[in-house]
């Protein structure tokens, strides 16, 4: 039995979406629903478009899907819901089907390609449709949907994602749902999962949104046929009493007709009308282009791959005002600014952002420091004045210790460490000793690098402010930071960090800034 | 125990699910480390420390943990590690960037500065202080008419261990543990043997440093071989996993097993055929019993170095040899290495550029700028002077004098990748240490 939250707005969209079928303008219907299992309301219509954009891609690009409900020992068939869809992903129709169709044996989802089959078969005997795809959930599966639904269209956006995130481990974790033909992203949340080892997706959603200073921005997916605009807002820059909204709109429930206008006009128009401090605009194909690459990752990954992607989002960056536009215009993109920043020696010219040399530099840092094959530990902080020592600095203030582990240029592994492992009781915990404790249980470990919240927080801070305007000062905060041993450590010491620590983050910064910066256009 | 001059001898070969397993493994078929370490003994391991790299330029220290906890078992003393590394390279910086020194003392051993780098760093330290622990600490000994100097630790130590990451050489195809005996002695040795021009003269040497105090206890680790490019991790290096490892009390033995896996046999390798020659131990696999796995059913296929540089494809880089010495092809395999690893962004910047090596080279195709290395090919090479050129004096020339060269030769706007890699240099080989090295080598 289906959480009765969840049903009734599932059916909603389902009826909407056949109307949607039907329409000439569709874009005209205005009714409200839910985002499935999410408290996000949505245009119905935005719904549909999604759908359609983005289930033929990740999920399936075939038409009719068969939903399969069983029991948790594989035993027994409980439900099965046939969707016809004439497009691929747009849920309309959906026929309950006798679950005599089928008879399940216990080992069918041991081999889900063969069950899929089975299925098939089956379904075409008993209604002549020939079905693209199945998702099997067990009932327990049912059960921790049906929770996670529950009052969820109360919850606030900060609550609900962990809550989501849970949801999804544990379907994962305990072998709760298969889909057949298996997407790409199936197999990459999967071996997330497992590269993880442990950490759980919550704690790095909740030190990551900590990290995060408070922003009010909103980003326009710009396409001819359906834009939409995001916007997300975190009033508070902690999680305590935090707000943090996520809101679409389509461009006419804003009332803006986007043909008429030039990109910049949009931007103003939506700025004004969404009340953000930034927008963005972005090309719909780029980020899906993006994310279609990133859950294409074999595991364990290859660095080289990651390579990749970061050239990638590199070149995305580097072309401003030709793959993404922002308003207020950002000012380092400014030449009079590039002039005067040019005077301090400082060549920050983002349109000829290297991004074929970063990467390269990055990685073949890595392999030429720490080897081939290599384990570094990160430790975050968090310095305050009640838990601040001078000495104990990093086991007073420890927030989370994760463990890298590579292995021929590829990423195998990602292990939470606990305090148990990484401290010492007798001793000064020195990152030098922290490191003899963590090999002692994991093998030689080749370097740790401890880093600060306030360090992240304002890397981040100054990153995005960055666009918007330059502020001189809080770069030499960052760079003050970098230099201070309390924020930013690392034993043994790299020639890089040797570098910033006594030449200086500035001097560093100068020293970097030609390879991170083409001369030329290439 | 058996001698390595005995007439059969014991190999294992060990397969683990990590290097540590094979260590403890591979010890367990011989019969146990008790058969090698009484108790009691001091122990000298002597490892592979190159550069200020991680793993495979230097021992798994995974490998090296294992071979130390083992000694332990066995009743040792003291256990002493220790290696000269790259020519110019102090092991005081490799130390303090891999943290090194502090590392071994928890796990039981302690770091041997056979260059006494860690005295540079004082105030009050002189040449003549340099010179009185040089005496004091150092042993001359003669091989074949020949003087070496090794450190006391190493000769008075009850046993010598040898722990040894298999890699691809551009000289001998792979670093094997005779190899790695090498970098025992002094390095001012070394200086005059790779002048040599004459592959037959450096195995002598090699050898010869190899006999001033032979291993008692082999491992020839291949959990991880790293192929392609090395022995030091360049662009084109990849490391090939076999959970093998290769140990014995005779390091002839131990390389001819390890040569065999690598699907190689003896008369591939001059420098085993001129240890057996010269009796230094048992290659004959008749007289070696082979404990664990099955020697004819592994064979590791692996992508050896290149043989002609001009194969190490640096993109705007045209490549001309003449009649190449084995310092100077050894050096400038290692300075284009670093080059295609380092100056990906630079070569987009400079024009065509003509490297020529060796006596003699043929004329080069591209004038744009040329690169002339080693006295021999500056001696041979007589090039218009309106062309733009730039001389790497030395024979043979030191990698990292080439790369300071290379910058001001370039300007170092155009080779900025160059630069900042010659930055990070100088963090830990600066013009006070090298000239304290250099002292301390001289002496």
């Amino acid at each position: 039995m289906l959480n009765r939250e969840f049903k009734s707005n599932w059916l909603k969209i389902i009826n909407n979406n056949s109307n949607i079928q039907i329409l000439d303008q569709p874009s005209n219907i205005k009714e409200i629903v839910r985002i499935p299992l999410t408290p996000v309301n949505i245009d119905a219509y935005l719904l549909y478009y999604l759908f359609e954009i983005l289930y033929p891609k990740f999920v399936n690009d075939q038409q009719n899907i068969l939903d399969v409900i069983i029991s948790d020992d594989n035993r027994e068939i409980i439900s099965l819901y046939l969707y016809e869809t004439q497009k691929a992903g747009i849920h309309e129709l959906y026929l309950k089907l006798s679950n005599e169709i089928i008879v399940l044996q216990e080992e069918d989802l041991n081999n889900i390609e063969d069950f899929f089959n089975k299925i098939q078969l089956a379904i075409v005997k008993a209604t002549g449709v020939r079905i693209s795809s199945i998702r099997v959930f067990k009932q327990k599966a049912i059960d921790l949907i049906n929770q996670h639904c529950d009052s969820i269209e109360n919850l606030s956006t900060y609550k609900f994602i962990p809550r989501l995130l849970r949801l999804i481990e544990e379907l994962y974790d305990n072998h709760l749902f298969y889909i057949y033909p298996i997407p790409n992203f199936y197999n990459f949340i999967k071996e997330s999962i497992s590269l993880l080892n442990g950490t759980k997706f919550t704690d790095i959603f909740k030190f990551l949104y900590d990290i995060l200073p408070k922003f009010n921005v909103s980003t326009l997916f710009n396409t001819n046929y359906q834009p939409f605009i995001l916007k997300l807002h975190k009033e508070q820059s902690s999680s305590q009493n935090s707000n943090f909204s996520i809101t679409l709109f389509t461009p006419e429930r804003l009332g803006i007709e986007m043909e008429k206008l030039t990109i910049q006009e949009k931007l103003n128009i939506i700025k004004k009308t969404v009340k953000s401090d930034k927008v963005y605009s972005l090309n719909q194909n780029d980020i899906i282009s993006l994310f279609l690459d990133i859950f294409e990752l074999e595991f364990p990954i290859r660095l080289d791959s990651l390579q990749l992607i970061f050239q990638k989002v590199l070149y995305g960056i580097r072309n401003f005002e030709n793959k993404w536009h922002m308003m207020p215009r950002p000012q380092v993109y400014n030449s009079l600014f590039r002039f005067m920043v040019r005077l301090f020696r400082f060549n920050l010219n983002l349109k000829k952002l290297s991004h074929w040399a970063i990467p390269q530099l990055v990685f073949n840092s890595i392999y030429s420091n720490f080897g081939l094959n290599s384990k570094i530990l990160i430790i975050t902080t968090s310095i305050v004045k009640k838990n601040f020592n001078k000495v104990e600095y990093v086991k007073n203030s420890f927030k989370f210790a994760l463990l890298f582990e590579i292995e021929n240029r590829k990423l195998i592994s990602i292990t939470p460490i606990s305090k148990q492992d990484l401290f010492s009781e007798h001793k000064i915990n020195s990152l030098d000793v922290i490191r003899s404790n963590v090999s002692d249980k994991y093998g030689y470990v080749s370097a740790v690098i401890s880093l600060d919240k306030i360090l992240i927080s304002e890397i981040i801070g100054n990153f995005s402010s960055e666009l918007a305007k330059f502020k001189l000062f809080s770069k030499f905060k960052v760079f003050k930071l970098f230099k201070n041993e309390y924020y930013f450590n690392m034993y043994p010491q790299i020639p890089q960090f040797k570098c910033i620590k006594e030449k200086g983050m500035k001097n560093f910064f100068k020293m970097v800034l030609p390879v991170l910066i083409d001369k030329h256009e290439f | 125990m058996e001698q390595s001059n005995s007439e059969f001898t014991n190999v294992a070969i060990s397969k683990g699910s990590s290097p540590k397993e094979c260590v403890f493994d591979g010890i367990e078929k011989l019969g146990g480390i008790t058969n090698y370490i009484r108790d009691g003994d001091q122990v000298f391991i002597k490892f592979n420390l190159t550069l200020p790299q991680g793993f495979p330029a230097n021992t798994n220290m995974d490998t090296l943990e294992a071979v130390i906890e083992s000694c332990h078992k066995a009743g040792a003393k003291k256990i002493y590690v220790g290696s000269y590394p790259f020519k110019g390279i102090t092991i005081k910086a490799i130390s303090d960037l891999l943290g090194l020194k502090s590392y071994f003392l928890k796990i039981g051993a302690e770091l041997v500065f056979l260059d006494y780098s860690n005295y540079y760093y004082l105030k009050n330290v002189k040449t003549k202080d340099l010179k009185i622990i040089k005496n004091q600490n150092f042993s001359k000994v003669n091989v074949n008419g020949k003087e070496f100097e090794l450190h006391k630790i190493i000769l008075d130590s009850d046993k010598l261990i040898s722990v040894n990451q298999v890699s691809v050489d551009p000289i001998f195809k792979f670093r094997l543990s005779i190899l790695n005996s090498y970098s025992l002695s002094i390095n001012t040795s070394q200086v005059n043997i790779i002048k040599s021009n004459n592959l037959k003269d450096l195995i002598t040497d090699v050898l010869d440093v190899f006999t001033l105090r032979k291993p008692d206890l082999i491992f020839n680790d291949l959990f991880y071989i790293l192929e392609g490019a090395g022995p030091y991790i360049y662009k084109d290096s990849n490391l090939k996993k076999s959970g093998l490892m290769v140990i014995g009390n005779d390091a002839i033995a131990v390389d001819t097993i390890t040569f065999n896996l690598l699907n190689y046999d003896l008369s591939q390798s001059l420098l085993l055929k001129e240890g057996v020659n010269r009796n230094l131990g048992i290659s004959d696999n008749s007289k070696i019993k082979i404990i664990g796995e099955n020697l004819n059913e592994i064979k590791i296929n692996i992508k050896e170095c290149v043989s002609k540089l001009e194969d190490i494809h640096l993109p705007n880089f045209s490549i001309k040899t003449g009649n190449i010495s084995l310092g100077d092809f050894e050096q400038a395999y290692h300075l284009l290495n670093l080059l295609k690893t380092n100056m990906i962004k630079d070569i987009k910047y400079i024009s065509k550029t003509s490297f020529l090596i060796g006596e003699n080279p043929p004329e080069p195709e591209v004038l744009d700028n040329v690169l002339i290395f080693g006295d021999s090919a500056i001696k041979s090479t007589k090039l218009k002077k309106n062309i733009n050129t730039l001389k790497l004096p030395g024979n043979p020339p030191n990698v990292f004098d080439c790369i300071d060269l290379l910058i001001k030769f370039y300007g170092k706007s155009n080779v900025p990748t160059l630069y900042l890699f010659q930055n990070m240099v100088k963090s830990f080989k600066n013009k006070k240490i090298n000239q304290k090295l250099k002292i301390w080598e001289g002496l």
